[in-house]
């Protein structure tokens, strides 16, 4: 008999095909395919097709389970940018897997945590729209943390 | 003729693009200004918005209305670069907007996620990158979470003058990284703690005596003025309990801790009445007073004589030693936050005279008690709180591999996760690893007086202060009304004062 598999489909309408015991480790899916045994396609509708694809590499793995920590670790590590983080981040929430979850949010805490106020809002591409004045405000009751 | 688009005059090269479709436009500016050479690149770090967009070719004979839908032109639209019309005319004109932000649709469970991971630090930075994390750092939801992943360390405070320009009553913060195979010890200087700066000090020199430290609220008990302060050294908020009116009583000790049933902060008072000629009743007397109240309550006498200021703060329950003939022998006197009442349960029988240098301390989140005798140092730790069978031998160190064992009292700080002991001795924190068996003198904050476990947190005072009626007066803060909140989930705070406290009057 041949292994069960289950079809994907990222929000740009890719379809990704995965074996249905590496993609429960998704704990969404497994969800599914416990309730309706999830025959049809399965939609991902946050998801894009090249950050869906990262994430099938990651449910693939074969790692011994003692080395599976240092994988998952290296499996950031190895896409670094905070954009591509953020999206996998996403995904890994909307599929809930926790271990790519809190990899990819803990590389973007290590990436930003010792950033300026500036090179934190260069990074995330936020806008400042504080005034000088509530910023200060904000120095003066932390002064200690700046 | 070498010409290149680099050379032209801009005149030129704006009235060429002007007539260009937006999509080439949008292009061109994106390339230009990023160097990014493909489109799916672009995709991958914004937040695409979906614009419909409706052409109107409008010539002097015909009119045609195009729908498009293009994808790179929607794409490129989130890079930054906008493309907008004017209801009245449908004349297309670019804008360029402020960068949107990446966290735009990013859902709130991510960014709850990443910034509790940042330190301290870096999350009161937070506060200023934008209003939006501003207010989503202020939530009692983000600050549990944030506590719950705060790391563990220490408070270190210094008592006396000394050479290198600390002063009396700083507490300066050791993180420890705890890891499965190693671990390491941090001292960031920011984060120290100048009570003397924070605190009001009528009387210059006068002694802190840090009381306890329960979710990152360390509780101060400044001698000088007699007063018991409870602050938080990342909000620097701090407020003053109400004073006991009678003098005349001796104190005992003063504990603080929290009650992980309903998430309440008490403090418990025991002292010994005075009566006239100057005498004082043998009773302990005790009385709790819980953060957000307006005074202190009595209850139940203690039941026995019990080892005063070194005590456990351990899941709702303090723990002493017991010093009364009139109780079974190694027993340990705990009060119980929730239920507010004194109870003995049994410890492991020490060898026969260990009882008198035995200590009570925390390892890995439980009780424990160690004790000297004949040259070795033995841990017994109590796995299950409260049940007599879990208790279990830990660890035996003898004098051959740690020659000051025979020296002072050693307090056992805590166990970290590779297997490394930390123990308290003659002021010194000294780690003791039971795989090479040797120990090392963490003479990371030099001299210290007192030493406690602490997690740093963002709890804020007013939140859980305020029902009380006089807060306005007693913090100077505006006295807004706040949802009250509580702390059941987070850890039952586990964390206690220990060192070389000096005895009380």
């Amino acid at each position: 008999m041949s292994k069960k598999t289950l079809t994907l489909m990222s929000k740009d309408k890719q379809l990704f095909n995965i074996e249905e015991h590496l993609a429960v480790q998704s704990v969404t899916i497994r969800n599914m395919v416990k309730e309706d045994g999830a025959s049809s396609v399965i939609p991902l509708p946050r998801v894009d097709s090249e950050t869906l694809a990262l994430v099938i590499e990651y449910l693939n793995r074969q790692q011994a389970p003692e080395e599976d920590e240092d994988y998952v670790k290296k499996f950031v590590d190895e896409r670094g940018e905070i954009p591509t983080l953020l999206e996998l981040a996403q995904a890994a929430l909307d599929l809930d897997i926790k271990k790519l979850m809190d990899a990819a949010c803990m590389k973007v805490a290590d990436l930003i945590k010792d950033f300026t106020l500036e090179e934190v809002r260069e990074a995330l591409r936020i806008e400042n729209d504080r005034t000088p004045e509530e910023e200060k405000a904000i120095r003066d009751e932390f002064q200690w943390a700046f | 003729m070498n010409s290149s688009v680099e050379n032209l005059p801009s005149d030129v090269t704006v009235n060429i693009l002007s007539r260009l479709p937006v999509k080439t436009i949008i292009h061109s500016s994106v390339y230009a200004r990023s160097g990014i050479s493909s489109p799916l690149e672009i995709t991958r770090s914004g937040t695409p918005r979906i614009l419909k967009w409706m052409e109107i070719e409008d010539g002097l004979d015909h009119r045609t209305l195009h729908q498009k839908h293009n994808k790179n032109t929607i794409y490129n639209v989130s890079k930054g670069v906008m493309v907008n019309f004017d209801g009245a005319t449908l004349a297309p004109i670019i804008v360029h907007l402020p960068q949107i932000h990446l966290m735009e649709n990013l859902p709130s469970e991510v960014m709850d996620d990443i910034l509790s991971r940042l330190p301290v630090k870096t999350i009161i930075h937070c506060k200023c990158v934008c209003k939006k994390w501003h207010n989503l750092v202020k939530r009692s939801y983000f600050i549990n979470l944030h506590f719950s992943r705060s790391p563990a360390g220490f408070m270190a405070l210094h008592d006396e003058e000394i050479p290198d320009g600390d002063t009396s009553g700083m507490l300066k913060w050791v993180e420890i990284e705890d890891g499965l195979e190693h671990h390491f010890l941090h001292h960031d200087p920011v984060l120290n703690f100048d009570l003397n700066g924070y605190l009001p000090t009528p009387i210059l020199g006068t002694e802190f005596l840090p009381l306890g430290s329960v979710n990152g609220l360390i509780c101060i008990w400044h001698r000088g003025a007699g007063n018991i302060h409870i602050c938080n050294p990342i909000t620097r908020e701090y407020l003053t309990l109400p004073r006991q009116p009678n003098y005349k009583n001796v104190l005992v000790v003063y504990k603080f801790g929290l009650n992980p049933l309903t998430g309440e902060y008490k403090v418990l008072r025991i002292f010994q009445e005075g009566q006239p000629g100057g005498h004082f009743s043998h009773l302990l007397q005790a009385e709790v007073y819980t953060i957000g109240t307006s005074g202190w309550r009595s209850i139940d006498n203690v039941p026995y004589q019990f080892g005063g200021l070194y005590s456990v703060f351990l899941n709702g329950y303090f723990h002493w030693k017991v010093y009364d003939l009139d109780a079974p022998p190694e027993s340990i006197l705990t009060f119980d936050l929730d239920k507010e009442t004194f109870q003995i349960f049994p410890s492991p029988c020490s060898e026969p005279f260990a009882e008198l240098f035995s200590n009570l301390g925390v390892f890995k989140g439980c009780l424990c008690k160690s004790y000297t005798k004949d040259s070795q140092f033995t841990i017994w730790v109590m796995k299950q709180h409260a049940i007599k069978e879990s208790w279990h031998k830990e660890l035996v160190i003898t004098q051959a591999i740690f020659v000051g064992l025979n020296r002072g009292r050693i307090f056992v700080f805590g166990g970290l996760q590779d297997g490394t002991v930390l123990v308290v001795l003659d002021n010194k924190l000294v780690a003791y690893c039971p795989k090479s068996k040797t120990f090392d003198d963490l003479a990371i904050l030099g001299r210290w007086s007192i030493v406690l476990t602490h997690h740093p947190s963002l709890i804020k005072l007013l939140d859980i202060d305020s029902e009380r009626p006089d807060l306005e007066q007693t913090l100077g803060w505006r006295s807004t009304k706040i949802q009250q909140w509580r702390f059941g989930v987070l850890r039952g705070g586990e964390d206690e004062a220990i060192g070389n406290l000096h005895p009380l009057n």
